[in-house]
């Protein structure tokens, strides 16, 4: 809202009114009004579009108020010649009756304000070019932020990638260092055992670096690729490709897919998804009975969802809920867990547009539901 | 075994370490190490003037980082083309970088003299990965 004194102040500095209309007795009404409206405007006529850019090319204009019949421009194409030349201006379509819809129309892609010309006085035409204006300054404002924004998110991804050589560079100096040190001629043992510990020290931060650059690259891709894809050929697959864990471990798997159930993903996403709450559900199954897993799905008005229960150790959700799919958080004490899982796994969903949610109780189970949006 | 290989790196340790993984793995004869793009044209542009004949002691394989300073791997790779590649058709080129940025590998791509794509460090496992490269099957087949 304008305060008080800033409409004063806008009432009396010196404003620039391009007016383009052809029909001089609209013109001459327009013009009355803002003379008494603003103190300090200087009005500019044009009664053709070509005049208006001509004004244009050669005067500043705070606003611009146009009319949609003209001789050499109809309807929502003036509007738009005018918008394309001159984008930081604001303008306000002026009306007859008859022409609300196309009015309308203008407001949709980009024009501040229409005035039916029939009912327009100093007042409405004062009111309308005060708010124009300001609008079109906050939308100016917003602008910049969002282009300053864009640009400190694409330095901080090139500071990402930058960061990430730096550090791999050397790292992987020291992992084909590590790889050719001949331990069959060290003799002391200490030196063997402390060579070990370096060398599993280096693979550690080696696996943490490049999964830290994998949820980098998730993050940042914003156009990966969509297929259709059949979710019980692609889960039949994730299956068989963890097979020997799967058996291993005595995991009943129960699949309840329709042979039509398909979704519109990424094909390595889906994977990466799957395998993902598969091998949770196998890890953190139940020493207290033997594990199942239930797969199903549910059709929604714009896709469909899926849901992966099983009958694990489940979590506190009245604890955890916030932190399920946070990143580096864990909640059961497993040597190969990094907390990265659940947290690449929503990544990933979200850049596809869907979401993921999570139901759980202690020594119940964990069932997970995923939105697909097709 | 591969005659001749061109290492082009900025990090000295990564060239020893190519070297010495090469020679492991018996996978060529004579390393050449420089330390940016810019010296690997250079060494290019010296092989060809020094006389005509000596075309056969062009490398075969060129192991390219892509990130150096002076002159990156990419430019040296744009360059090469434009100058080199023509008058030398046997030799190919393998990236070796430590880069995630997904443009990267699909640059890599464009080039069809870039034969491979390898991700840091050079191991002798890569190695002999690479020498069932289609390109350079033939130069093992004695092996």
């Amino acid at each position: 809202m304008l305060s008080c004194q800033q409409t004063i102040e806008m009432l009396n500095t010196p404003l620039n009114i391009l007016v383009i209309e052809d029909n001089p007795g609209d013109y001459f009404l327009v013009n009355e009004y803002l003379q008494e409206a603003f103190a300090n405007a200087t009005v500019l006529h044009a009664d053709t579009l070509q005049k208006g850019m001509d004004v244009l090319a050669g005067k500043h204009a705070d606003v611009i108020l146009l009319d949609l019949t003209l001789p050499d421009g109809m309807g929502i194409n003036s509007f738009r010649t005018i918008y394309e030349k001159a984008k930081e201006i604001p303008v306000i379509i002026l009306t007859g009756f008859g022409d609300t819809a196309t009015a309308l129309e203008s407001l949709q892609v980009g024009a501040q304000d229409y005035i039916v010309k029939d009912d327009s006085s100093a007042t409405v035409l004062s009111k309308s070019i005060q708010y124009a204006i300001e609008r079109s300054k906050i939308l100016e404002h917003l602008k910049s932020a969002k282009e300053q924004l864009e640009q400190n998110n694409n330095d901080l991804r090139q500071f990402s990638y930058i960061t990430s050589h730096n550090l791999r560079a050397p790292l992987s100096n020291m992992l084909g260092i590590i790889k050719l040190i001949d331990t069959s001629t060290i003799t002391d043992s200490t030196n063997l055992l402390l060579l070990k510990n370096l060398e599993e020290c280096t693979l550690q931060l080696n696996d943490t670096v490049k999964e830290l650059l994998e949820l980098l690259i998730v993050k940042n891709n914003d156009n990966v690729q969509r297929e259709k894809l059949n979710l019980k050929k692609v889960f039949d697959k994730i299956v068989a490709s963890i097979q020997t864990n799967i058996t291993n471990n005595n995991v009943k798997i129960t699949v309840s897919l329709a042979d039509d159930d398909e979704v519109n993903f990424n094909r390595t996403y889906l994977d990466s998804i799957l395998l993902n709450l598969l091998t949770n559900a196998v890890k953190y199954s139940s020493p207290k009975r033997s594990a199942e897993i239930k797969v199903w799905t549910t059709k929604t008005e714009d896709g469909l969802k899926l849901f992966f229960a099983d009958n694990g150790l489940g979590m506190d959700l009245t604890r955890y809920k916030d932190r399920v799919f946070g990143l580096y958080q864990r909640f059961h004490d497993h040597a190969d867990s990094k907390g990265l899982g659940l947290y690449m796994v929503r990544s990933q969903i979200r850049v596809m547009g869907g979401d993921i949610e999570v139901e759980s109780e202690v020594d119940k189970g964990t069932t997970f539901i995923i939105t697909f949006k097709n | 075994m591969i005659n001749k290989v061109l290492c082009i790196d900025d990090d000295k340790i990564t060239l020893e370490l190519c070297e010495l993984v090469i020679k492991k793995a018996d996978f060529a004869k004579e390393v050449i190490k420089v330390t940016n793009g810019k010296d690997g044209l250079a060494w290019f542009s010296a092989l060809l003037k020094s006389a005509d004949g000596d075309k056969q002691q062009a490398p075969e394989l060129i192991f390219l980082d892509l990130n150096m300073p002076v002159m990156n791997g990419w430019d040296f790779l744009e360059d090469y083309v434009m100058k080199y590649a023509d008058r030398l058709p046997h030799t190919k080129v393998v990236i070796i970088s430590s880069t995630v940025n997904p443009e990267d590998f699909s640059r890599a791509n464009n080039y069809d003299i870039v034969i491979d794509f390898i991700s840091k460090p050079l191991t002798e496992d890569g190695l002999h990965e690479l020498m069932t490269n289609e390109h350079l099957t033939s130069f093992f087949e004695s092996v």
